[in-house]
């Protein structure tokens, strides 16, 4: 998406019909008309839609470097660097990758929703209230069970409660159409608020966090390796979702329910059995990334817990074309830029925000590159008429 | 006599709370009117607040400060800021027609961190020890209003006898009476119109508006502009005359996703959202009024968002036609080759 | 002013649209103050020719006259400039509006936004005219025929001289078409000219003052309806029977397979779609289903396939494995096929329900058999084989097997579709429009595919518009009308007239059939 790109375009592209002032009587030639219009591209090649994405990034990046430079006066080969050192520079690279794996397990989640067609935007929420039944059970029992029952049971509260938060909205979409996409975001703010009342009550002193105090240890480390046990477990994940996408029957009405209502009427799938049960999934797995964050990496629980990687999800997601292979490039991108732009800030003295600037740069870049994948722009020249006079 | 004064100056701090709300929800009503479902504004409200700050904070360092200047800048440039993000948001949606979640939640991110990074960089900037900037001078100029004391019938047995309702009514900034009269105004647009009627059949129903001869593009581009200008002020409300000029960086909280919350409870009807907006602002504050045990605030903060949920659903139960969201939100409209 | 006493005029007029040929040199013109029909069959070109004047198509060639001025109609806007108005048979109207915001929306008046003002003006409107119309009523409270109404009132608004009417009769009941006709004849009364494209003859022998015909895209004679008569007008629509060669064997041991007995359907709006219908289709023979668009073919297949609930009546399949008649009324497609019913369908919508179009052919293969075996996994080796056999068998022209079907040509995506649905070895096969858009090599590798389940003993039920392929093709033709059976008739025996008056007109000549009654 280049600048000329841009003003090219601007003007009125979706008119396609010709200006009224052609209308001219008799006996004079029809002049020419210049159109822009758009049509749907039948298909692109790989190469095509890669060389799209690509100069988008790498546009991205540009104007990135440009305005860091104007913040910080440095040259932008360093600032490459940095960029690189703050996300893989020494000590680095397993926090860079442990980030990845939890916002690439709640792309995950949101991708089955997606496929159907079904734009839960509630992960946020789906990840919370699955941390807060997490933390729930720690908080009640870590004194009293045994460290494994304790887990089993963490686990076990952590996807039913996520489940149950995407199937409420399910339920409604399936039988009366509730607009489904705020509805999940309402959902968010009620898990939200939840954990706020749930803090008030574990910690009487009014913080804003309840930590391994309060909750215990939870799930002891894998092999005694910090993190290992969720990386391990969201790339057997990326796994098992990328087969059930492809590969299982389920995943197969999913993709038909998304593609065409009809069709899968005609074939004789239950079309509010599927929304019901993906979104059952869809919950699950959230609440199994809140299981993550609050029982296996931080062992505390606060309303930012899920940190809006819910959001962030969504567009990993989508950039991703639902492709859980692919997500595993997009999450890269995103963690990569934003561990970077924290690196920058920290180094300039600049402010934390500064990376969710670079990262919204980025993600409009990818959004706006689309465009060029999915359509073709014409810029023909129509000739209306050619009478010479009588 | 007593209690009177407490309903007064309880409704004072609700409307107070629910006028960044009123913004926002006006600004996204005009802007789901049009078929755009734009979860961008809570970022363009931070955008157009910290735009506002920056605008003043030069400007109030600046020899020559007159606070009723330092007002206009910062409307000036509140208005620009919100404008050019709600042009990003409609150039990705309208002219390359992205999804609108994504591109909303984007734009938040973006617009949520430019917020506080560019507030953060002028707390930096002031060298201030404490972790927020102050415009206390156009802070005040916005707040300005008659004081009841300094009415000549403020002593009187009379005005006694009314100050409660001059609390309720006349003793805000004029921001406030500015949301009400653009939730007015646009009510009267939408419904009352040529155009407003042009820019509804859009957001039901694009292809028969453009068979129509209406300009689908342009009636988009203008309420989405126009609403998120709108949605903007809100932000600037907030810490202008809400705050008294004080900017701390994630100080406007989550309020933009309550003002999208308004929107689905007032059934897409600015007028509405008036009385919803207060209702909301009222609820946020009610666990301070009614002496509440601590771990029941957030209980009480959550009402809005189910309240809303029930709203949403009850209206898709019922389906009665004019309470649903605009038939073709957030589609994007392509018309196909014939 | 050159005035020569026609309100429009069309001379030299064509159009093509890639390689075909829509419209060929087509003259015509319009009177002031009369009614013109318009008369072809399915894809004569009258639509698109009336697109023309109503600026939707721009004509490669030829010249449109207004009032003896040459004129340039390029957008709908131009159109209106010249005061002329199309009805067109898709309604475009905001369900949420009222009557008068959908009248006037789009206008860029002068003066004040009013709208009792505008409902003021439409009642004068549908005063001055004889209309039944609440200007406030909203459009989602209405009946076809209210919203047909809208759509003439827009155009009156809107100040029109020349009205165009794409079969308006289509989706109205015989007590509202008379209504709409008094209508018109007071429009024409009052000096507008009118265009009604419609099929039903006895309309236009009602309603007409002069009949332009028009077959396969060429202006074929307009004559004075006062002088003609259906049967003439029949013989000019559709032509002398074109020989077409088509392979058609006697059916051999028919025995009885699907009985359809009293289905009525009815629309959401309360339309009846299927008034009671009644007939058999036998194994191993072809019945062929003909009709004018829109007079229930659609809602009579998707009812035996189980995606249309029925109002009352049965539809009964005969297992001819163990003999055993299960009633399919109301189940399911997924009941059906648990029932052991091999049916298969092939919509017409090809793209929008028979297959998915982003996915690529082999998972469109398994759209009919995914549930196969008992495991949580899709078997896609079979799907693959399938997809392949029917590349190579039905030649179809694909970079591969993985290629999505939307990126197939029209022909490409009815093979792999029809391909699909015969390979899963049916007792019933339904067609509808099998061979719409497509060549002629391809169309007659579908007669062949469908004459080869024949033989196989498959009740083949072929919904079909072209009446020489139905003749030819078909060992009976039941032909519809609104909704009704008109008649069954002998696919050797029957006559093209007598098919084309039986499609226009509810039991008109039956003789050599007759209305199978179970």
């Amino acid at each position: 998406m280049s600048e000329e790109n841009k003003s090219a375009l601007q003007p009125e592209p979706l008119k396609e019909e010709t200006p009224s002032n052609t209308v001219e009587t008799k006996r004079e030639k029809r002049g020419i008309l210049p159109e822009i219009h758009l049509t749907k591209r039948a298909g692109v090649t790989l190469k095509e839609a890669i060389l799209v994405r690509v100069i988008a990034i790498a546009a991205a990046l540009v104007l990135c470097a440009i305005i860091t430079v104007i913040f910080t006066g440095d040259n932008p080969f360093k600032i490459y660097a940095t960029i690189v050192r703050g996300a893989f520079g020494k000590g680095r690279g397993w926090v860079t990758i442990h980030s990845m794996a939890i916002l690439l397990c709640v792309s995950l989640a949101v991708t089955p929703a997606f496929r159907m067609h079904f734009w839960n935007i509630g992960a946020e929420g789906q990840v919370l209230i699955g941390g807060l039944a997490t933390a729930y059970v720690m908080f009640k029992w870590h004194e009293s069970v045994s460290t494994p029952v304790l887990v089993i049971l963490m686990l076990a509260a952590a996807l039913i409660a996520g489940a149950i938060w995407g199937l409420i909205p399910a339920i409604f979409k399936a039988q009366w159409k509730t607009n489904e996409t705020l509805f999940t975001l309402m959902m968010n703010y009620v898990a939200m608020k939840l954990i706020e009342f749930f803090l008030k009550i574990a910690d009487k002193s009014g913080s804003n966090v309840v930590d391994s105090r309060l909750l215990g240890n939870g799930v002891p480390d894998l092999f005694g390796v910090q993190y290992l046990l969720n990386v391990v477990i969201v790339v057997f994940l990326v796994g098992l979702l990328y087969v059930y996408l492809r590969y299982s029957k389920h995943g197969y009405e999913i993709s038909v329910v998304g593609e065409s209502e009809n069709t899968a009427r005609y074939i004789g799938i239950n079309v509010k059995k599927v929304i019901i049960r993906t979104m059952i999934l869809s919950g699950a797995i959230c609440g199994l990334a809140g299981f993550m964050l609050v029982g296996a990496a931080s062992h505390s629980v606060s309303s930012n817990t899920a940190g809006g990687r819910g959001f962030t999800a969504i567009m990993v997601s989508w950039l991703a074309k639902f492709d859980p292979l692919m997500m595993i490039l997009t999450t890269l991108l995103i963690i990569f830029m934003a561990r970077g732009a924290d690196e920058i800030s920290t180094i300039f003295d600049l402010n934390k925000s500064f990376s969710d600037i670079i990262t919204g740069i980025i993600l409009f870049f990818i959004i706006g590159c689309e465009f060029f994948i999915r359509y073709r722009v014409h810029i023909t020249r129509r000739t209306v008429k050619e009478k010479e006079g009588e | 006599m007593h209690t009177l004064t407490l309903i007064a100056t309880f409704l004072n701090l609700a409307i107070l709370q629910g006028t960044p709300l009123l913004y926002g929800a006006t600004g996204e009503i005009l802007t789901e009117k049009s078929g755009n479902l734009n979860l961008g504004i809570p970022g363009i409200m931070y955008i157009g607040a910290i735009s506002g700050v920056i605008g003043t904070f030069f400007y109030e360092n600046s020899p020559i400060f007159v606070p009723a200047i330092g007002v206009v800048i910062a409307l000036i440039s509140c208005l620009i800021g919100s404008l050019l993000a709600s042009l990003i948001y409609c150039f990705l949606t309208i002219t390359l027609r992205a999804n609108q979640n994504v591109t909303g939640l984007a734009l938040t991110t973006f617009g949520v961190g430019f917020g506080n990074f560019f507030g953060g960089s002028l707390i930096k900037v002031t060298k201030s020890s404490v972790p927020y900037i102050a415009l206390s001078e156009t802070g005040d100029a916005f707040a300005w209003h008659l004081h009841f004391e300094d009415l000549p019938f403020a002593d009187s047995g009379f005005g006694r006898a009314i100050e409660w309702l001059w609390t309720i009514l006349f003793s805000y900034g004029f921001m406030v009476y500015l949301a009400i009269a653009l939730a007015i105004l646009a009510s009267y647009f939408l419904n009352r119109t040529r155009r407003g009627l042009h820019l509804r059949a859009v957001g039901e129903n694009p292809a028969t508006a453009d068979a129509a001869g209406i300009n689908v593009t342009r009636y988009k581009y203008f309420a989405t502009c126009a609403g998120g200008m709108i949605a903007g002020l809100g932000g600037l409300f907030f810490i202008m005359d809400y705050s008294g000029g004080i900017w701390s960086n994630d100080g406007f909280g989550d309020r933009g996703w309550l003002a999208i919350a308004i929107v689905i409870f007032a059934i897409w009807r600015p007028s509405l959202a008036i009385p919803a907006s207060y209702l909301f602002g009222a609820l946020y504050i009610l666990y301070n009024w009614l002496h509440m045990p601590m771990q029941m605030i957030p209980i009480m903060q959550m009402l809005p968002f189910v309240v809303t949920i029930l709203a949403l659903v009850f209206t898709s139960v019922r389906k009665k036609r004019e309470n649903q969201p605009p038939a073709s939100l957030g589609l994007s409209y392509f018309r196909e080759e014939r | 002013m050159n005035n020569n006493g026609l309100a429009l005029e069309l001379k030299g007029i064509s159009k093509r649209f890639g390689s075909i040929l829509a419209n060929q040199n087509v003259n015509l013109d319009l009177r002031y103050g009369e009614i013109l029909a318009v008369l072809g069959e399915n894809g004569s070109g009258k639509t698109t020719l009336m697109n023309m004047i109503s600026g939707i198509y721009f004509p490669d060639e030829g010249q449109i006259f207004v009032n003896g001025e040459e004129v340039t109609i390029a957008s709908p806007k131009d159109a209106f400039d010249h005061k002329i108005g199309m009805i067109h048979q898709h309604f475009k109207l905001v369900d949420l509006f009222t009557a008068t915001e959908n009248i006037i929306l789009g206008i860029e008046e002068e003066k004040k936004y009013n709208l009792a003002e505008a409902e003021q003006s439409v009642c004068e409107i549908t005063e001055r005219y004889g209309f039944e119309m609440d200007p406030k009523k909203k459009i989602y409270n209405m009946s076809v025929s209210e919203k047909q109404t809208v759509e003439i009132l827009k155009v009156l608004y809107r100040g029109a001289d020349i009205l165009i009417l794409d079969e308006p009769t289509a989706v109205l009941t015989p007590q509202e078409t008379e209504k709409l006709f008094s209508v018109l004849r007071k429009m024409k009364a009052d000096g507008k000219s009118i265009i009604i494209i419609t099929h039903k003859l006895h309309e236009v022998m009602a309603i007409s003052d002069r009949v332009a015909v028009l077959r396969r895209g060429e202006h074929i004679a307009t004559v004075e309806t006062a002088g003609t008569t259906e049967t003439a007008l029949t013989e000019m629509m559709v032509g002398k029977k074109v020989s077409l060669n088509i392979e058609r064997n006697e059916p051999e041991g028919s025995v009885d397979r699907l009985e359809v007995r009293g289905v009525n359907c009815v629309s959401v709006e309360g339309v009846k779609l299927l008034d009671n219908i009644n007939f058999t289709a036998k194994g191993g023979e072809i019945l062929g289903i003909a009709g004018i668009a829109g007079s229930g073919q659609r809602e009579l297949l998707e009812a035996i396939a189980g995606l249309q609930p029925l109002e009352s009546g049965e539809i009964l399949y005969h297992n001819p494995q163990n003999g055993k008649i299960e009633n399919l009324r109301n189940k399911t497609p997924q009941q059906i096929r648990d029932l052991g019913v091999r049916l298969s369908f092939v919509p017409e919508d090809r793209l929008g329900m028979g297959l998915v179009g982003n996915m690529d052919i082999i998972d469109n293969m398994m759209l009919r058999s995914y549930r196969r075996g008992s495991g949580i996994f899709v078997d896609r080796k079979k799907p693959k084989d399938l997809a392949e056999t029917i590349i190579n068998d039905l030649q179809v022209v694909t970079p591969s097997a993985t290629t999505p079907v939307r990126r197939l040509s029209g022909g490409n995506v009815q093979k792999v579709l029809v391909g699909r649905e015969i390979a899963s070895s049916p007792t019933v096969l339904m067609a509808a429009y099998p061979v719409r858009g497509l060549d002629i090599n391809s169309s007659y590798m579908i007669y062949n595919l469908l004459n080869q389940q024949k033989k196989n003993g498959v009740a083949v039920i072929f919904v079909g518009e072209d009446l020489d392929v139905l003749l030819e093709l078909c060992d009976r033709i039941l032909v519809l009308c609104g909704g009704k059976i008109s008649d069954i008739v002998d696919g050797r025996t029957a006559k093209k007239e007598q098919l084309g008056l039986l499609m226009t007109k509810v039991n008109g000549a039956g003789k050599e059939g007759e209305v199978t009654t179970a």
